[in-house]
């Protein structure tokens, strides 16, 4: 292995030729009361590149992709998508320009069926994709017709997953999609995740526990503890540094 | 001295008013869910208070007092009756609410088969004294009553909340539910406790509302309610102690507007609750937002 | 590393007939709803023929338009007004002071009502912010702010205060009949338009989950404030045209809170989020009210109340979901 340099800002960019600078947060800080969930936090992501975000509970994880997607407000900082800065725009907007994300706990549409929840997603995310395609690509094609509440929880991440991609985003946020699978289940999942992101030419921002599931996804990594950044760069090499190992071990 | 008038009587009728919205906000800490039932309990409580006096020829007060065993049996029979279902359906705070909303028409009903639809009303003189003079001022005597009954009450509903075992468990079912159950406290013998004493302080305020508001009537319940609702949305939901400061600041403005613009002075309570609801939910003098 | 694309991309066999029979599933159940419609706007049409008693097929109407936007809003949307009766108080003002004050003409007085009732929405659309009980007991507030200002001495000189209106200039008992007929026509009908629509389906999900919603592209409070103004533009229509019909009213008869229950408990008892359950929990609800209510009000009470609690208890999406899976058995 090539020793690498720890550079200071992007982690999954690619040589400047091939890939352009999707997203870029820029020194984001976020306080909860008087708790700061997020403190001077950057981060970078090239078209196309995945990039994992692991640390302990609590550290912010959650919260960068909240604020990514428009659904926490950051105090300072800004947040550029395609070099535009999108900071404090609401959700629906950025779902439009291309962000999109599913939840740690999916919360599909109650009442209505698996097709009718792509549906709205397609329709009102401007995504122009085939809501066939999407459920036969998450394999949901057969529980089309089921009322959303139905389905197991594997089958409602991945309903969350459908939703998010019928909106054709370019930047897809990821949160703990894998906790609570099988192991089968996981496989599936982190396949069809980087099969989408190769397909689509999606960017993928992926907060897991699961280091097994993250591998299968992305080599890069940002290390959070304690809303700040303590490590960037490749998952092999995070968990060689004495500091990670720490917060992960010690704490 | 209009202002001085207005703003004394403020304070005397608000803290009668945080003793009648009190019930409502222990339940909502408690069970999480508004209890529109609350007003037409009050009203319950003004019809016994009403027979005590004219039937019986007792003293009105009375009524306030033996209400306490029968409001900890229907608050228990409510409770293990209904919270099953609803706990398990899709959406239980709409739901209880709904169905409180039931509970309360059916009370209404009940009030006016029993009691007639008329109004009642009761001279003050029922209460001995008829006025008393403050600062060279006369106020009503059930006002100064109201407002003397209702110190104990707190202090009592203080004591019970920060002093007893079981306070201090109604304290750890309001913060968390879950977290009570953990550490082993029986969060449905609270639960079922809690709505009883709150219907219980329902029907005692009902003894004094008969002479605050000069009379009862089975349809004033749902008034009530919103009035209650108001006094604790101001104070802070979730916290009953501070109900008699919302109760004051009610009081304060009901009274107020009642000297200056008395026309306007029915919106005041409607007016003060959305503008509460929409500038400040937490409340006056609450610190932490519940969003239910 | 993974070159499976061969199984997750290509046609998918079995899709595109799929796709049809939902299609067909899909217009069988609008056809139906179309036709509910369509056989209410028949029955009222011809009601005057086989019922003498036209107010209380006027009632009929007004509370089955009341209940349709009790669905709008809290079946669709999720949110439950107990104000309600606000829109339709302000409904039935609007008819009565631009046709009485303005002298303008019956159907701009219809116009009026709407109109008057939307702007009400829109100045209490932040009250949306609000969720669940707090949104319920905020609305109640609003509407009872509103008749208290509507009957209020300085407003004397625009509504005529707690005298009530009058709108004997514009009284015709034919033209008036008609209009709420075509009143619950429109209001049906934008029921069902909901129920099949695109917009429907993000009114639910709405409902279901905010954020998803959001994430979905949606513009969460642009769809609810719109919803918001639909329902209350119902109600406004409603209300002036039950205005219209009886003429003469006083604010409490507008603005009772009574009408709000009516129509909440007409709603749940039927089945919201459907568009004939509204319609079945009128004409069962309001019937038994027709026959025992009026003249022993206090047991129609305690029946609606006890019935209240075993509708949430036992059967919390109303009759229509009842029928549905009997139906549904059936079929099978």
């Amino acid at each position: 292995m090539i020793p690498q340099e720890q550079s200071s800002t992007a982690v999954a960019a690619g040589p400047a030729s091939t890939a352009v600078r999707l997203l870029e947060v820029r020194s984001v800080s976020v306080m909860f009361g008087t708790f700061m969930a997020l403190d001077d936090v950057s981060v970078n992501l090239d078209g196309g590149r995945a990039l994992g975000l692991v640390g302990p509970n609590g550290s912010g994880k959650t919260t960068l992709i909240n604020v990514v997607t428009g659904l926490v407000a950051a105090k300072r900082g800004k947040v550029l998508f395609d070099r535009e800065d999108v900071s404090g725009r609401a959700p629906h907007r950025l779902a439009h320009l291309g962000i999109n994300r599913t939840f740690q706990i999916p919360k599909p549409f109650t009442g209505l069926t698996v097709r009718q929840n792509v549906e709205v997603a397609a329709r009102y995310g401007k995504g122009r994709r085939s809501v066939e395609e999407i459920l036969a690509l998450t394999r949901l094609d057969r529980v089309g017709s089921r009322s959303s509440e139905e389905l197991t929880a594997a089958e409602q991440k991945k309903l969350d997953l459908a939703r998010a991609l019928s909106t054709a985003p370019r930047l897809l946020c990821v949160d703990e999609l894998g906790a609570g699978l099988s192991v089968s289940e996981l496989d599936e999942v982190a396949l069809m995740l980087r099969d989408v992101s190769e397909r689509w030419g999606i960017a993928l921002l992926v907060v897991e526990h699961l280091m097994g599931f993250l591998e299968r996804v992305t080599e890069d990594v940002v290390v959070l503890n304690a809303g700040q950044v303590i490590f960037e760069g490749s998952l092999v090499d995070a968990l060689r540094q004495p500091n990670v190992i720490q917060v992960f071990l010690g704490g | 001295m209009l202002l001085e008038f207005a703003l004394i009587g403020g304070v005397l009728t608000g803290m009668y008013y945080g003793f009648l919205a009190v019930g409502l906000n222990l339940v909502f800490g408690v069970l999480r869910f508004v209890n529109l039932a609350h007003g037409s309990v009050v009203v319950l409580g003004s019809y016994l208070t009403w027979e005590l006096s004219n039937t019986w020829h007792l003293n009105p007060l009375l009524a306030g007092l033996i209400a306490f065993p029968p409001s900890l049996v229907l608050g228990a029979v409510i409770f293990y009756a209904v919270t099953p279902r609803l706990s398990r359906s899709a959406d239980p705070e709409m739901l209880s609410l709904i169905l409180f909303f039931g509970i309360a028409q059916a009370i209404e009903a009940i009030t006016t088969i029993v009691f007639t639809s008329n109004r009642r009303a009761l001279p003050g003189s029922t209460l001995g004294a008829s006025s008393v003079s403050i600062l060279g001022q006369r106020y009503p005597f059930y006002w100064v009553l109201g407002a003397a009954i209702a110190v104990p009450v707190f202090g009592a509903i203080y004591i019970y909340l920060y002093r007893t075992r079981l306070g201090l468990a109604t304290r750890a079912v309001m913060s968390s539910p879950d977290d009570a159950a953990s550490v082993g406290i029986d969060v449905k013998r609270v639960s079922a406790i809690c709505l009883g004493v709150g219907l219980f302080l329902a029907a005692s305020a009902g003894s004094l509302s008969i002479f605050i508001r000069g009379g009862t009537d089975p349809a004033q319940g749902i008034a009530v309610t919103t009035f209650a609702f108001t006094v604790i949305v101001i104070g802070g939901l979730g916290n009953p102690i501070s109900s008699i400061a919302g109760g004051v600041v009610l009081g304060c403005a009901y009274n107020l507007a009642q000297a200056y613009a008395p026309s306007w002075s029915g919106v005041i309570p409607y007016g003060l609750l959305l503008a509460v609801m929409l500038i400040r939910p937490s409340g006056l003098f609450g610190s932490q937002v519940r969003v239910a | 590393m993974l070159r499976d694309d061969e199984t997750l991309v290509g046609e998918i066999p079995g899709t595109a007939s799929k796709d049809r029979v939902t299609q067909l599933f899909r217009n069988r159940s609008f056809v139906g709803d179309a036709a509910v419609a369509l056989v209410l706007i028949g029955v009222f049409a011809f009601g005057r023929s086989f019922e003498a008693n036209t107010l209380l097929l006027v009632n009929l109407m007004v509370y089955m338009i009341l209940a349709q936007g009790i669905n709008v809003s809290y079946g669709f949307t999720g949110y439950l007004p107990f104000g309600f009766v606000g829109f339709f108080g302000a409904g039935a003002y609007g008819m009565a002071v631009s046709t009485s004050k303005f002298h303008v003409g019956a159907y701009p007085g219809l116009v009026a009502g709407v109109v008057v009732s939307v702007v009400v929405a829109l100045i209490l659309s932040p009250l949306l912010r609000l969720r669940g009980s707090y949104f319920a007991i905020a609305s109640l507030a609003a509407a009872e702010a509103l008749v208290l200002l509507v009957s209020n001495p300085s407003a004397q000189g625009i509504t005529n205060g707690a005298y009530g209106a009058n709108l004997s200039s514009v009284f015709n008992p034919g033209a008036s009949y008609v209009s709420t007929v075509v009143a619950l026509g429109l209001v049906t009908a934008a029921v069902v338009w909901l129920k099949h629509s695109p917009f429907g389906l993000a009114l639910r999900a709405i409902k279901a989950d905010r954020s998803s919603a959001a994430m979905s592209g949606i513009n969460v409070v642009r769809v609810r404030t719109f919803a918001w103004v639909i329902s209350a533009a119902m109600a406004g229509l409603g209300g002036a045209c039950y205005a219209w019909v009886i003429s003469v009213f006083y604010p409490g008869d507008v603005f009772s809170l009574t009408t709000s229950v009516f129509a909440i408990i007409f709603a749940l008892f039927g089945g919201i989020g459907t568009v004939v359950g509204p319609i079945v929990g009128t004409v069962v609800l309001y019937g038994i009210y027709n026959a025992i209510g009026i003249t022993v009000p206090q047991y129609f009470q305690l029946i609606y109340g006890l019935l209240i609690v075993v509708i949430v208890l036992f059967v919390p999406r109303g009759l229509a979901s009842l029928g549905a899976s009997v139906f549904g058995r059936m079929s099978r």
